[in-house]
């Protein structure tokens, strides 16, 4: 069998955690029909704190709250850790339109009756998987105080007009949240206080290098730099607000990168995946400024890929 | 009937001012890009932007590489020396550019492989575009063999600029800040004035010149804008800028005949320390503590702000400390106001009454929840015959989605500036309509007006976002007074509005006159420039755009005169409203608001 944790053994991650998040995945095997939804993520974290502090949190028992700006890896970590903890994840996007009922469940009409149709939070209590709530903060306060109860010691689901559930002894809760985008807002105390919070760092040039020289083994030295100097370039320039955050778009990167590999020429990839993904004309230029200074018009996939020469 | 000009005008495409505030801001991040230092501030022209687009935005590069590569203080201070020994300003920048340029830009095209293209690009349209003029002198004919030589890579050149241009190129190698120093000062001693180190004294002469015989000297002949404060810096600050720019320098003569600081007052110490009880005695007493008033000077008061402070308060009549003649005062004016309030009662109710419908309907509309059918939700009792009855009993549940139900805060701001003294009752009319359909509809807001005086930026609160409905008639308190300092306060009142927990946060800044603002200031310390012209106009837009940035919605209203338009476009560029009679200020507002709302997207 493939060793889940060597990324992280290589990283340096203590190995009393390692060990504990072993004997964890060895307490409660996913069997059956769970094991489907153990997924492999795309990538392997990078961020020896990060992860330690998650796993020990989890190891524990608690929820963890994963805060931070954009492009730092919350649902990759989030991802990990259902992965090493070999745990199926429920991911739950939240949105404005939340209420109860699309966490819990909501009535139906199976075979002659109205019935439970159990939601997302429910399965997962039941099952003991990995929750992830993804952008927290999008959804309204109220709706989200029915997982009160949930998210702290006393460990249940209380569905109106049903029974209590209790949660299962694995099953954990991962939130991930980000302030900064349009529409989201502060989360309550109550909320937050069933939450360990987890400030997730930026990414710097040592982390994108290897997440980029993971995804395309045969990256180019110098072309790779210029990527990362790209996307350093744009985090620096969120960071001081002189544009939003929008181009600031690691998944456009690697888009971009991939048709690049695909023989497309990597300006008119940027301006794909990064460029465009702002849609103010005036921020829009000082985008392309940036990547013009970093990618010369002339360049072609052979700059950023291929054999060193 | 209402004449038609006087209909609010909306300026949804980009104005020429709006178009040049953003070139500005375009070069400038290309800078910062790749100075990799966002406390730069050094002034690149945007009219070049213009002329010639790339030249400007490799100007830029050329002045971030500086900042990044060069030691960029060292070097302007050798320039500012060898003026000061008599060196012709012109040719000695001009050569400067040349030696930078050549010592930047092999160092910037390895970080930044994409600057070699900008940089042929701009060379070449400066060929096209300026050769007749840089070939009048011989610091443009020596431009012209660089260009044509990094561009054709052909050095042929006339013989007299040979060694010139070797020396320049030599440059090329990773010289460090003393290498291109040596270099331009040997180049100009050559080229340019052969009898300089006779006459003056060698580079080492030159460089030992003391800052205090630099500051007895005179530099207000070199400046071009109405500058005041410390010229010598000043001076600094635009060789620095000058030393990057390619193009050739446009006749500036008549523009220095400008004249000096005449808009500073310098106090002495003992009145500064009186400053805070005449405030006191003034605008009533403020409403935070002194520490939260140091805490929050610290935070907002920087850059162009540094060294003002905000002052905080409910106004002289709430909070007076005394009855004085300010108090008497304003109580005349809240007296008159209030019967200007009562005598309109009637036409008020109407309009207010109005205000309150509008919104309303859009606010029902943006909240009406939708319902549908369903597998899944709320039984449907009704529904439930079907069962059995049919092969397929259907969607038996319902479904309710609420569209957008987020809720919204809006900060009135308004200019209480001396200007608006003949209309303050009116003002405070129309302020009063808009704060009460708001209540009406039960949207929190506060409203505020803004005045500096001395340097103390006031701002007098008239309603906390939550206050009770009685609190509306507090706006009849508005009196005018002083100047206006307008990017501080549009800071202060961002910084508040941007901690309410409400999504939709909305701005809306009633101006009347371009900001201006003479400071005042405390023997001592670094005397700020005066807030007026255009770069009082830069930073307020700045501010502007930031606050939009960071998602708040800011309207700006102008109700002054019609040539000051052009700086209020540039201030608040797309929602901008202009309205020649105060009268129609909360037409616009509620026209505004309703836009907003009906913006399903906007929040």
């Amino acid at each position: 069998m493939e060793d889940i944790f060597s990324p992280f053994r290589e990283q340096g991650v203590s190995r009393t955690l390692l060990d504990a998040v072993a004997e964890f995945r060895s307490r409660y095997p996913a069997k059956g029909a769970l094991a489907d939804r153990v997924t492999k993520p795309a990538l392997p974290y990078y961020g020896r704190e990060t992860f330690e502090m998650a796993a020990a949190a989890l190891l524990q028992g608690e929820n963890i709250l994963l805060t931070g700006s954009k492009a730092t890896g919350k649902n990759i970590l989030a991802e990990n850790l259902a992965y090493v903890f070999g745990r199926p994840s429920y991911n739950i996007s939240f949105h404005v339109n939340m209420d109860s009922s699309a966490l819990i469940g909501a009535d139906t009409f199976r075979n002659n009756e109205v019935q439970l149709r159990p939601g997302p939070v429910y399965q997962c209590a039941v099952n003991g998987g990995f929750g992830v709530f993804d952008e927290v903060n999008m959804a309204k306060n109220d709706a989200v105080s029915v997982l009160h109860a949930t998210l702290d010691y006393r460990r249940i689901i209380d569905v109106p007009g049903y029974d209590k559930v209790e949660l299962h002894d694995a099953a954990r809760f991962i939130g991930t949240m980000n302030y900064g985008y349009a529409g989201t807002r502060e989360l309550n105390e109550a909320l937050v206080s069933r939450f360990l919070v987890i400030e997730m760092p930026q990414a710097d040039e040592e982390t994108l290098h290897r997440i980029l020289t993971a995804l395309f083994p045969d990256f180019r030295r110098k072309g790779l730099e210029q990527i990362c100097g790209l996307f350093l370039d744009l985090q620096l320039k969120a960071g001081n607000n002189e544009i939003s955050t929008k181009p600031l778009d690691l998944r456009g990167l690697i888009g971009a990168l991939k048709t690049v590999h695909g023989g497309l020429s990597p300006r008119a990839a940027i301006r794909m995946g990064i460029v465009n993904k702002s849609f103010d004309l005036f921020e829009r230029e000082i985008v392309e400024d940036i990547v013009m200074t970093r990618i010369p018009e002339s360049w072609t996939a052979a700059e950023l890929f291929g054999a060193e020469a | 009937m209402r004449r038609p000009q006087d209909e609010p005008v909306y300026q949804p495409e980009y104005s020429d001012e709006e178009l040049q505030t953003e070139a500005e801001n375009r070069i400038r991040n290309l800078m910062w890009t790749v100075s990799g230092d966002y406390t730069l501030d050094t002034k690149l022209e945007a009219g070049l932007y213009f002329r010639s687009k790339y030249a400007a935005m490799y100007d830029a590069v050329k002045q971030g590489a500086f900042a990044r590569y060069l030691d960029r203080n060292a070097f302007s201070m050798y320039l500012v020396k060898k003026i000061y020994y008599g060196a012709e300003e012109r040719p000695l920048t001009e050569l400067a550019q040349l030696c930078v340029d050549a010592a930047v830009f092999r160092k910037a095209q390895e970080e930044r492989p994409g600057v070699a293209e900008l940089r042929d690009r701009a060379f070449s349209d400066l060929l096209d575009k300026s050769f007749g003029k840089m070939s009048a002198s011989l610091t443009g004919r020596l431009k012209i063999a660089l260009l044509r030589g990094y561009l054709m890579k052909d050095w042929h050149c006339e013989r007299t600029l040979s060694d010139a241009v070797e020396r320049i190129r030599a440059l090329e190698d990773g010289a460090d800040t003393k290498a291109v120093i040596e270099a331009v000062d040997a180049l100009y001693n050559t080229l340019i004035d052969k009898s300089f180190v006779r006459r003056h004294g060698d580079l080492a002469h030159v460089l030992a010149a003391t800052l205090e015989d630099l500051q007895e000297f005179d530099w207000r002949d070199y400046l071009e804008e109405e500058s005041v404060g410390d010229f010598l810096e000043k001076y600094l600050q635009r060789i620095n800028s000058r030393v990057v720019h390619l193009e050739e320098e446009q006749d500036e003569e008549e523009q220095q005949k400008h004249g000096r600081g005449r808009k500073v007052v310098v106090i002495d110490e003992e009145s500064a320390a009186k400053m805070y009880s005449y405030m006191e005695l003034n605008y009533g007493r403020s409403y935070l503590s002194s520490r939260e008033q140091k805490n929050i000077d610290l935070r907002l008061c920087r850059g162009a702000h540094a060294d003002c402070s905000l002052y905080f308060t409910d106004g002289i009549l709430a909070n007076p400390v005394r009855v004085n003649a300010q108090y008497v005062n304003a109580k005349r004016h809240a007296e008159k106001n209030r019967r200007f309030y009562m005598n309109n009662k009637n036409m008020l109710r109407r309009n207010i009454d109005l205000l309150t419908g509008e919104l309303k309907r859009s606010l029902v509309r943006r909240e009406e929840p939708e319902q549908f059918a369903a597998q899944t939700g709320t039984l449907v009792v009704n529904r439930l015959w079907k069962v059995g009855r049919t092969e397929d009993a259907g969607k038996l549940f319902e479904k309710t989605l609420r569209r957008n139900g987020s809720d919204f805060v809006v900060d009135i701001l308004m200019d209480a500036s001396g200007s608006q003294r003949d209309r303050q009752s009116q003002v405070a009319l129309q302020a009063y309509m808009i704060s009460e359909a708001l209540s009406n509809n039960a949207v929190p807001h506060r409203i505020t007006s803004f005045c500096s005086f001395w340097d103390y930026t006031v701002l007098q609160r008239f309603r906390e976002y939550d206050a009770p409905r009685s609190e509306n008639k507090r706006i009849f308190d508005y009196t005018t007074s002083s100047n206006n300092r307008d990017g501080l306060a549009v800071r202060a009142v961002g910084d508040s509005l941007l901690q309410r927990p409400e999504e939709g946060k909305i701005l809306i800044v009633l101006s009347d006159g371009k900001p201006n603002d003479i400071i005042v200031n405390r023997p001592n310390s670094r005397n700020p420039q005066p807030y007026y012209g255009e770069y009082a106009v830069r930073d307020t837009a700045y501010e502007v755009r930031k606050l939009r940035g960071l998602g708040v919605c800011v309207l700006g209203v102008f109700t002054g005169k019609e040539k000051e338009l052009a700086a209020e476009k540039r201030i608040f560029g797309k929602d901008f409203a202009y309205i020649r009679n105060i009268e129609n200020f909360s037409r616009v507002v509620g026209r505004y608001l309703r836009k907003l709302l009906e913006e399903q997207e906007k929040f």
